[in-house]
């Protein structure tokens, strides 16, 4: 843990490259003058090599963390990150170190309090929503376009069978499918099929006992 | 400017392309963009990359849409080839869309536009026989717009 903090080690993107020619700025970036209202940096000159940047935000770290790895994060930042990752996936973004809260070491300077930054409220942040990070084993080369419960129809079948005796089961199972495809167009149809079908049913159901 | 996307996100992608300008790598230029949709659910930014010398995309010049959301650099961009020319690669559909890892799920919010291009660069150097992914054909005829609808196994990221 002693070990020198590696500079970031992205072998796997980055290929290996000549000095970078520095040249000015060719194209102006100003049409994107949003970010600017951020902090009152001057860009638009040659940015400095700044070491010590957050390797989230590239921007100076507010909150700074360090990981076990040597890796500098604004908290906030880095928290947006973990959250997103399943417990004991949780990974550098940099070195794909194993990475967690408890492993992030907070950075005080000479004028800050000593407060912990984890333990800050931190501000919001958005949603996760990508579920399928945590089913790695789902990934096909070949995409797969085959809807749940098309063609075969077994689906449908089984979730009916199950479905008297455990009505939640099938709302699970329902949302289940809708986590294993985000946004797959065509499976969020059937998923929304099946979920009309079971609301029917269960008022037929209902209908049916009185 | 338009204000619903977030600050953090778009002050990100400015000093990525303020980075991109002041050192640029070869081969990889800013071609336009940054664009904002009209409802501020994203960003885009056109790419060109070089074929490098000495393979067999040597001389062509391909652009890449990056499509950045507000959930950038959390969520990695859509990433697609874009124009007449989109190469002839085992990894990459007519359509345009790449089957490369990083852009699904071995994202991470310290790849930035450049590392992506210089990735595909090398997935495009690596290449020995130009030609398509077997299952071209099907893929763009049933794959949604957005490469990130689909589902991707990535078994050979060497071809
Ligand atoms: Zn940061
Ligand atoms: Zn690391």
């Amino acid at each position: 843990m002693d070990d020198t903090p590696s500079t970031s080690r992205m072998d796997d993107v980055n290929m290996d490259q000549d000095d970078p020619d520095v040249h000015a700025p060719s194209t102006s970036s100003s049409a994107f003058g949003q970010a600017e209202t951020g902090k009152g940096e001057k860009d638009g000159e040659k940015p400095k090599e700044n070491l010590f940047e957050c390797n989230i935000c590239l921007d100076s770290p507010n909150d700074p963390v360090v990981s076990l790895c040597g890796h500098l994060f604004c908290w906030p930042c880095l928290h947006g990150w973990l959250e997103m990752r399943p417990e004991g996936h949780q990974t550098c973004p940099v070195c794909k170190a194993a990475i967690s809260r408890e492993k992030a070491i907070p950075l005080f300077g000479r004028h800050s309090k000593g407060e912990d930054p984890r333990n800050k409220a931190v501000p919001p942040r958005p949603q996760a929503q990508r579920t399928e990070q945590t089913r790695h084993a789902n990934f096909n080369h070949n995409p797969d376009f085959t809807p749940f419960g098309f063609g075969g129809g077994n689906n449908g079948f089984h979730m009916t069978v199950g479905f008297g005796a455990f009505p939640f089961t099938f709302f699970a199972q329902t949302f289940g499918l809708l986590e294993a495809a985000p946004g797959h167009a065509q499976q969020g149809l059937v998923s929304k099929i099946f979920l009309w079908v079971a609301i029917i049913l269960i008022f037929a159901l209902i209908f049916i006992d009185l | 400017m338009a204000s619903g996307f977030p600050v953090s996100s778009a002050r990100r992608i400015h000093k990525e392309l303020v980075a991109l300008q002041a050192e640029s790598v070869p081969g990889v230029t800013l071609k336009s963009g940054p664009t904002e949709s009209t409802n501020d659910k994203f960003i885009d930014i056109v790419m060109e990359i070089k074929g490098a010398e000495g393979t067999v995309y040597n001389g062509e010049t391909f652009d890449l849409r990056f499509r950045m959301n507000e959930r950038y650099p959390f969520e990695s961009p859509e990433v697609v080839f874009q124009g007449a020319s989109v190469p002839l690669h085992p990894h990459v559909y007519s359509n345009g869309h790449i089957c490369l890892s990083i852009l699904g799920n071995d994202w991470s919010p310290a790849l930035t536009i450049q590392s992506v291009c210089l990735s595909i660069v090398s997935m495009l150097s690596s290449c020995k026989e130009k030609k398509r992914p077997p299952d071209d054909q099907f893929y763009v005829r049933t794959a949604s717009l957005n490469p990130k609808h689909t589902r991707w196994m990535y078994h050979d990221d060497t071809v």
